[in-house]
């Protein structure tokens, strides 16, 4: 086990730069889950670090070592791939034992050490199996036997329970992670699952057009999204969003939508938000910062609905709206949630509120500024979720 | 279910076969002719086509043909040149083909042309430059040098056809064995190669099916008889025939298409399927 080094990595391919220059550790034991959507360029540094890409530059180093002109298997990485990637001719434990034949362990060695991976991952019956006589849920533990066995300092893994249907890979997640506590390997986790990012990672860092935009721990992240894209693209349903301005009322700021909506500035923000006054910004609130307000009252931060649609989930129901045009939806209690086409009136909770400069796309921060470009990210690791009171 | 089809979709049958039954018949026919002369007796020669099914069939004319040793020694050459020139040409491809499927690199596209390109020049043309060739090379009436011009005649049809063989299978095994610790070479043995083995099987068996059938460059590089393939040997036989030993060339004619034949149907799926891959979305 080691950690995991990017230097100012970069990759291009002629003369497009898929990824630019940045820099990111995964430390020793930590699952590291890369995010993004489709192109963003996560899978690229995977293979970076594998070694199936090569680095246009900077450096990459596994441990102490610089492994840029290692080939992948002087690298000691193992890697689990989105379709798995079994040799479909050799049978389960052959499968298994492939990469462990190449570094000249004797035939009992290998054999014991396919058994104790089977054991670990419950295939033992199946070892005598193709590939092609395997569920999608035994391949990918025939996948992951393949890279537990050879005990490498590095792990990675390629969006591998994309190709599983909704309760498999609910199961899977729960798995991987369980594995990750019993052989705490150092990881780095591709998805474009949001899901998945933020139940499996121990830090996570979500990726856009080649740039990182944001590292740091799972909730972290989520509560203190630093651009309006993290704040967009972690958490389902999305993060609703009202283009404004912010105004001056008789108590404080306020920021008020171009529907109308009026929502007033928590006190703790009052002085970070001031110099932004009478700029366009965009307001952005979870859907779980919506509630419906007790018995109608005209209170602040509240505004009449007309409820479009509802999707009971169980524990929680949704419930979608328009606010000037804009849908948005609140997270609601199912015992206090209105029907379709009912009229509501929902409260606002901006204690949860987040100010976003619609130009560069930043997350204003309570310390008054728009945050840093993207090409100097800056976690937020160590800052905790208070939920603020409106003045 | 019984699907009921419209006028058009009937018509369009009723056209399909009234085309497929002349080209069939023009294709059959000869072999349907060659069959009513290989099982007649001498006497039955001379009615021609007066008496299609012969009064008293005979497979005497197989026997004889098949127990000439002569006979037998010009099959064996034909197989041996055929099985030679095909694995050569396959084996000499593999590279080139890994090559084209894997490698990204300049002028791919047109190069990959070029070589089909090779394909459609005629034997004819290169003949006599490929006889001095060989003659200074000193493989006249050799079966090593047959072997090389079948091995070079096979090449480009053998890299399209290999090509899309390991194009078949998933770079992402080729990764994942590069992982395990496999450089390129020992990958392409252990997980390219018997992944592709069908294909790379369906272009030994084209390659064999059309090194059988060659004619020209063994009549023109081989001279002594001992060396001839059956088609030459053949050639030669009926060219010296007279009516009595009709009936005897059919049958070793006929004995001499049928292994390209059985081969063809044996394995006609996988020859099918290794010319069409990649033609449509697997």
């Amino acid at each position: 086990m080691a950690p995991v080094t990017l230097t100012q990595i970069s990759k291009s391919f002629g003369a497009v730069e898929t990824v630019h220059p940045l820099d990111l550790e995964v430390k020793d034991h930590e699952f590291l889950v890369l995010v993004g959507p489709s192109g963003c360029g996560k899978s690229t540094i995977l293979r970076m670090i594998a070694g199936l890409e090569t680095v246009s530059g900077g450096e990459v180093r596994i441990g102490d070592r610089v492994v840029n002109t290692l080939s992948p298997g002087a690298r000691d990485v193992a890697m689990v791939f989105q379709n798995y990637a079994l040799y479909p001719h050799m049978n389960v434990a052959r499968n298994i034992a492939f990469g462990l034949r190449r570094r000249g362990m004797t035939r009992a060695q290998v054999d014991e050490a396919v058994l104790e991976a089977a054991r670990l991952l419950e295939i033992e019956p199946l070892l005598g199996r193709r590939p092609s006589a395997l569920s999608g849920g035994q391949r990918q533990r025939v996948a992951m036997g393949r890279a537990i066995v050879r005990k490498p300092k590095v792990f990675l893994f390629d969006e591998p329970l994309s190709n599983l249907d909704a309760k498999l890979r609910a199961q899977m997640r729960v798995e991987i992670k369980k594995l990750h506590q019993k052989v705490p390997t150092t990881t780095v986790y591709v998805t474009h699952d949001q899901v998945e990012a933020m139940t499996m990672a121990d830090r996570l860092v979500v990726m856009n057009n080649g740039r990182i935009e944001q590292v740091g721990r799972p909730m972290d992240v989520y509560a203190h999204p630093r651009t309006r894209f993290v704040a967009e693209f972690i958490g389902s349903p999305a993060m609703n969003f009202w283009d404004g301005r912010l105004e001056a009322g008789s108590k404080g700021l306020v920021f008020v939508a171009h529907s109308g909506l009026r929502l007033s500035v928590p006190a703790s923000r009052q002085v970070a938000y001031r110099p932004h006054l009478g700029r366009p910004m965009t307001l952005g609130l979870r859907p779980e910062a919506i509630s419906v307000a007790p018995d109608h009252t005209d209170a602040r931060d509240t505004e009449m609905v007309t409820i479009k649609l509802v999707e009971p989930l169980g524990v929680e129901t949704l419930a979608f709206f328009d606010v000037g045009g804009v849908e948005s939806c609140a997270r609601l209690d199912p015992a206090h949630t209105p029907r379709a086409g009912d009229s509501a009136r929902l409260t606002f909770d901006t204690a949860m509120m987040h100010l976003i400069a619609p130009d560069t796309g930043e997350v204003v921060t309570c310390e008054g500024r728009a945050t840093g470009g993207a090409s100097a990210p800056r976690t937020h690791e160590h800052v905790s979720h208070q939920r603020e009171t409106t003045p | 279910m019984r699907v009921h089809k419209s006028p058009i979709a009937r018509l369009a049958d009723v056209a399909t076969y009234v085309a497929a039954v002349p080209i069939a018949a023009f294709f059959l026919i000869p072999l349907v002719w060659l069959g009513s002369l290989a099982v007649r007796t001498p006497q039955e020669i001379f009615l021609g086509a007066s008496r299609f099914i012969p009064e008293n069939p005979t497979l005497d004319n197989f026997t004889r043909v098949l127990t000439d040793s002569g006979f037998l020694v010009y099959l064996g050459n034909a197989l041996k040149l055929s099985a030679l020139g095909g694995a050569g040409a396959v084996l000499v491809a593999a590279p080139a083909a890994y090559a084209f499927s894997r490698l990204r690199f300049r002028g791919r596209g047109t190069l990959m042309t070029a070589i089909l390109a090779v394909q459609m020049v005629s034997g004819l043309v290169i003949l006599i430059p490929l006889y001095r060739y060989m003659g200074r090379l000193g493989l006249i009436d050799t079966h090593t040098g047959v072997v090389a011009i079948y091995v070079a005649i096979g090449l480009p049809i053998s890299v399209w056809l290999l090509k899309n063989a390991f194009d078949g299978v998933p770079m992402v095994l080729e990764e994942a064995a590069a992982i395990d610790g496999y450089n390129r070479f020992e990958t392409f043995l252990k997980v390219t190669l018997p992944l592709a083995a069908p294909g790379i099987a369906s272009a030994l068996i084209i390659n064999m099916i059309l090194n059988w059938s060659q004619f020209l460059v063994p009549f023109i590089m081989l001279t002594a008889d001992s060396k001839w393939p059956i088609s030459v040997a053949i050639y030669n036989y009926a060219g010296s025939t007279t009516a009595s030993t009709t009936q005897l060339l059919a049958a070793a004619c006929l004995v001499t298409i049928v292994p390209a034949i059985v081969a063809f149907l044996l394995l006609q799926r996988a020859i099918v399927s290794a010319l069409t891959a990649g033609a449509v979305k697997g």
